[in-house]
C-alpha cells in the first residue's frame, strides 16, 4: 500500500466497506501470529493458517462420519476436512482457530486433511 | 359478505361475465342521450360566455350575438358532415386518434390523443362547475364550497360509470329527453308568444344599459375583431362532445357506423336548433349579461346597479314562462341535471380511448383492461380524479375553466380533418370504380371543407384565448404528449430487451443446486425440504445461519435428530443478522459456473391477518428481494397455511376487493385497424 498520502489512505479507510475493513483486519491478525495468507498457499506445501471458520457442514448421520469446515482469513478460505469425527467441541460457525496441515488443492479449491488445530479463544 | 364487498356489490353491481359484453351495446335512442348530452348541455353555457363576453363591449356588443350564433352554427354544421365521413371510414372506436395515427403517423396520433384526453378531463370540469353553479340559484347552501360540492358531484358520476354504460346509458336517458323537450318547448312557446301572439316578452336584465370594458370603448376596428373572435372562441365550447359519438362507434347496434352517422346527424340538428333558438330568444326579450369579474356592469337610468347573476337559461324560463311557474322548474331542472350528465360523455368517451392508447403502449397496460361490470374501470378512475383535482383548484369557477377548454378539441377536429382528406387521398390511387369514386372524392371535399373550417376556429381560439388560461391547456397536453412517448419508448425498450433470441429456447442450466433456508427446524422448513428433494436438483443442501450460539446449536440438534440424508451447512455471522451472510454464501456457490442456476426454498408461512404477517415472513421477504437481483438464482417460496390462513382464504374465496382494479387480460371492444407500415 502507497504511503504517499495518508491522508487519501484515511480517507479509504472511512470509505471502505464493512467487508473489505473485516477482510483487512483479519489478514493483518494472521500476519501477527506468523501464519500463511491462504491466497498464497500452493499445492503441498506445510502451512500455518489463522482464520475464522465462516461455514461449517454438519453431514448426514448415514454414511461416513466427516467434519467439514471453511475456514477464511480475509485473503481466501480453505476447506478444512476431519475424517472420522462428526462434530469436534468448540469448532463452530464464527469460531476463530489456528490450523497447521498439508495444502492438497482438488477442483480449484484448497484441502487441509485432518489439521491440526487450535481454538483461539474469543 | 363483509362491509366492504357488501358496499362495492351495492354501488358497482354484480360481474359481469366477458360474454355479456354484447348486451352493453346501445340502440340510437339510448345513444344519442349517452354520446350527445355534453354537445347538447353546451347549450346551457356557450350562450352565456358569448353574451357576457360581448358586454365588455356594453351595449354595442350585444347587436353582435346572432351573428356570432350564425358562425358557431356554420362550424358546428361543418364538423358534424365531416365527422359523418368518420365514422363510417373508421368504424372501430379510435376516433380522431385512429384516423391521425393511421393517416399522419403515431406522432399525430399522440398530438390527438392527449388533446382529447385534455379536453376529456375538462369537459367533467367544466360540465358540473357549470351545473354546481346553476344549482346555487335553488340550493344556496352550495355557495362558498363550489369545488367540494363538484367534487362531490364527480365521483358520484364515477359510481355510476363504473357500473357499466349501458344502464348509466338509460338511466341518463330520460334527463337529456327531458332537458331536449323542455328547451325546445320554451323556444316554441316564446317564439310562439312574441311572434305568433304579439305579446311583448321582456328578461328581467331587459330595462338596464351595460357599460362595458373602457379598453373596448370606441368599438371599432382591430379592438372589436378581437373581442368577437374571443365571443366566438367561447361559443364554440358548443362543439365539444361531437367528436364522442366517432370514438363510441362499437359502442353503437348493428349496422353501427350507419347508427353512428345518423345519430351524429340527429345531435347536429338538435344542437343548432337549440342554440340559435336561445341567442334568438335572447336578442328579442333584450336579455343582457355582464361579465362576472367586473369587467362590465349594469346601469339603471345611468345609476350602477348590482344584480345577482342569472343564467340566459334561467332568466329566459323566467320570461317565457311567467305564467306557468312548472315549465320554469323542469327546464332549470332538466338544464342543472343534464350539465351533470353531460360529465358523463367524458366518461364513456375517455376510458375508451385511454384503452385503445393502453394498446398501442402509450399509456400503462392497466388502462386497458375491462372490470367487473364491462367498464373500463381504470380509466373511468383517472379521469374522475383528473377532474377533481381540476374543480377543487379552480373552485369550479366556469368562467375560468371555459378558458381551456376548446382548445383540445379543436387541435384533434383539425389533425383528424387533415388525416380524412389523407385518407380519401389514399383510396382514391386505387380505387377504380367510378361510382365509389365520386362517393370518395365527395367525402374529401367535405372533410376539406371541415379541415379549412375547424383550423381557423383553431387559430382564434389559441390566439384569443391564449393568454386567458389556454396555454395551461396547451401545457398539459405537452406534457402529456411528452409522457406518452417515453412510456410508449419505455415499453418498447423493454420489448426489445426480452424479445427471444436464436439460442433462448435451447439454452438449458448445466446444473441446479438446490438450497433451503432453515431458521427452525419445523414443519414448515421439512416441507421445503421435500419439496426440494422432490425437484431431484444436482445437489442438495440445507443452510441456516448461526446469529445466536444457543439457537444454533439446538437447529443443528433437531436437523441431527431428524436423520435427513442431506448436509445442513451452518454459515457464521459476525453482525448477527441472516440475509447477509445467506446472500453471500448463495452469490458464492453461484460464481462456480455461469451456467449453473441456483434454486433457494424458503419456508413461507400464510397467515389470516395483516397483522400477522407482520410478525413472519420478514427475513424470507428481506433475502427474496435480495436474491432476484442476482443472475441465475430462483426463489421458490414453500407455503405452509397456518391455521389462521383460512380467514384470508375465505375473504379471497368470496370476493376480492381490489378485482375491479387489477389488470388482466380485459377483451376489448374496439376492433383492431390496419395502417399501413405499422403494426405490433
Amino acid at each position: 500500500m502507497s504511503k504517499a498520502n495518508p491522508f487519501v489512505a484515511a480517507l479509504k479507510r472511512w470509505g471502505a466497506s464493512n467487508a473489505e475493513l473485516e477482510s483487512q483486519e483479519r489478514q493483518r491478525v494472521a500476519e501477527s501470529s506468523g501464519a500463511n495468507k491462504v491466497g498464497d498457499l500452493c499445492d503441498r506445501q506445510q502451512a500455518r493458517l489463522r482464520g475464522t471458520i465462516s461455514v461449517l457442514t454438519i453431514k448426514p448421520r448415514a454414511g461416513m462420519p466427516w467434519l467439514e469446515a471453511e475456514l477464511s482469513d480475509g485473503s481466501g478460505s480453505v476447506t478444512l476436512i476431519w475424517m472420522g469425527r462428526r462434530e469436534i467441541p468448540g469448532v463452530v460457525a464464527g469460531r476463530e482457530l489456528i490450523v497447521n496441515g498439508r495444502v492438497s488443492c482438488v477442483d480449484g479449491g484448497r484441502r487441509i486433511y485432518n489439521p491440526h488445530y487450535e481454538l483461539v479463544a474469543g | 359478505m363483509n362491509a366492504t364487498d357488501f358496499v362495492k356489490r351495492l354501488l358497482v353491481g354484480r360481474k359481469l361475465a366477458s360474454t355479456q359484453l354484447g348486451e352493453t351495446l346501445l340502440p340510437k335512442r339510448i345513444a344519442l342521450p349517452v354520446f350527445a348530452s355534453d354537445a347538447l348541455s353546451s347549450v346551457a353555457y356557450a350562450p352565456d360566455e358569448i353574451l357576457l363576453t360581448l358586454s365588455l363591449a356594453g351595449m354595442a356588443g350585444f347587436a353582435f350575438s346572432w351573428e356570432i350564433a350564425l358562425a358557431v352554427a356554420v362550424v358546428m354544421l361543418l364538423v358534424v358532415m365531416s365527422y359523418r365521413q368518420t365514422v363510417h371510414a373508421y368504424p372501430s372506436g379510435g376516433g380522431d386518434y385512429e384516423v391521425a395515427t393511421v393517416n399522419l403517423g403515431p406522432n399525430a396520433g399522440v398530438v390527438v390523443a392527449s388533446a382529447l384526453l385534455v379536453d376529456y378531463v375538462l369537459t367533467v370540469a367544466v360540465s358540473v362547475s357549470s351545473g354546481v353553479q346553476n344549482a346555487k340559484a335553488m340550493m344556496p347552501f352550495l355557495a362558498g364550497n363550489e369545488g367540494l360540492w363538484a367534487a362531490v358531484v364527480i365521483l358520484a358520476l364515477m359510481a355510476m360509470n363504473l357500473r357499466g354504460v349501458r344502464e348509466s346509458g338509460s338511466f341518463f336517458a330520460v334527463p337529456t329527453y327531458g332537458f331536449l323537450i323542455g328547451v325546445l318547448g320554451m323556444t316554441a312557446w316564446g317564439l310562439f308568444r312574441i311572434l305568433g301572439l304579439g305579446e311583448n316578452l321582456q328578461a328581467p336584465t331587459a330595462g338596464y344599459e351595460v357599460v362595458g370594458s373602457p379598453a373596448y370603448e370606441p368599438f371599432v376596428g382591430l379592438v372589436m375583431v378581437v373581442l368577437l373572435a374571443r365571443a366566438f372562441s367561447s361559443g364554440c365550447a358548443a362543439l365539444t362532445g361531437v367528436e364522442a359519438i366517432s370514438n363510441g362507434v362499437p359502442a353503437f347496434r348493428e349496422p353501427k357506423s350507419h347508427n353512428a352517422a345518423t345519430t351524429l346527424a340527429m345531435l347536429g340538428g338538435i344542437a343548432i336548433t337549440m342554440f340559435g333558438g336561445i341567442i334568438l330568444l335572447a336578442n328579442l326579450t333584450g336579455l343582457k349579461l355582464i361579465d362576472p369579474d367586473g369587467h362590465s356592469h349594469f346601469l339603471d337610468s345611468g345609476v350602477p346597479v348590482d344584480v345577482a347573476h342569472e343564467t340566459v337559461m334561467g332568466q329566459l324560463a323566467r320570461t317565457i314562462f311567467d305564467t306557468f311557474p312548472v315549465g320554469f322548474f323542469f327546464v332549470i331542472t332538466a338544464t342543472m341535471i343534464i350539465l351533470f350528465l353531460a360529465a358523463n360523455t367524458a366518461f364513456n368517451g375517455f376510458p375508451v380511448l385511454g384503452s385503445i392508447l393502453a394498446r398501442d403502449g402509450f399509456l400503462p397496460r392497466m388502462l386497458h383492461t375491462r372490470g367487473d361490470r364491462l367498464a373500463y374501470s381504470n380509466g373511468i378512475f383517472v379521469l374522475a380524479m383528473a377532474a377533481v383535482g381540476l374543480v377543487l383548484a379552480f373552485n369550479a369557477n366556469v368562467t375560468a375553466l371555459i378558458q381551456l377548454y376548446v382548445v383540445g378539441v379543436f387541435v384533434s377536429f383539425t389533425i383528424s380533418q387533415f388525416g380524412m382528406t389523407r385518407h380519401w387521398t389514399r383510396h382514391l390511387k386505387t380505387e377504380t370504380d367510378p361510382r365509389n369514386r365520386a362517393r370518395m372524392l365527395r367525402a374529401r371535399v367535405i372533410n376539406t371543407v371541415g379541415l379549412a373550417g375547424t383550423g381557423i376556429v383553431l387559430i382564434i381560439v389559441l390566439a384569443s384565448k391564449f393568454v386567458y388560461g389556454a396555454y395551461q391547456a396547451v401545457l398539459a397536453m405537452a406534457v402529456l404528449f411528452v409522457v406518452m412517448r417515453s412510456i410508449k419508448a419505455h415499453y418498447q425498450k423493454v420489448a426489445r430487451e426480452t424479445a427471444v433470441g436464436a439460442m433462448d429456447a435451447r439454452l438449458l442450466p448445466s446444473r441446479v443446486r438446490a438450497v433451503i433456508l432453515v431458521q427452525e427446524v419445523n414443519k414448515p422448513t421439512m416441507r421445503a425440504v421435500n419439496f426440494a428433494r422432490a425437484t431431484r436438483t444436482s445437489s442438495i443442501e440445507a443452510v441456516t445461519v448461526a446469529v445466536d450460539e444457543a439457537e444454533t446449536k439446538e437447529i443443528v440438534a433437531k436437523w441431527d435428530e431428524q436423520g435427513l440424508d442431506l448436509p445442513l451447512k451452518v454459515i457464521s455471522s459476525p453482525y448477527r443478522e441472516v440475509t447477509g451472510p445467506f446472500v453471500n454464501y448463495v452469490r458464492g456457490i453461484r460464481s462456480d459456473n455461469p451456467r449453473d442456476v441456483v434454486c433457494v426454498y424458503i419456508p413461507e408461512y400464510i397467515v389470516g391477518h395483516w397483522w400477522e404477517q407482520l410478525l413472519h415472513n420478514q427475513t424470507a421477504l428481506i433475502v427474496r428481494t435480495r436474491l432476484n437481483f442476482m443472475q441465475g438464482v430462483m426463489v421458490t417460496s414453500v407455503p405452509y397455511q397456518l391455521a389462521s390462513s383460512k380467514y384470508a382464504f375465505d375473504r379471497a374465496e368470496r370476493n376480492s376487493a381490489a378485482a375491479w382494479r387489477r389488470p388482466g387480460t380485459g377483451q376489448v371492444r374496439v376492433g383492431d385497424f390496419n395502417e399501413p407500415g405499422r403494426r405490433e
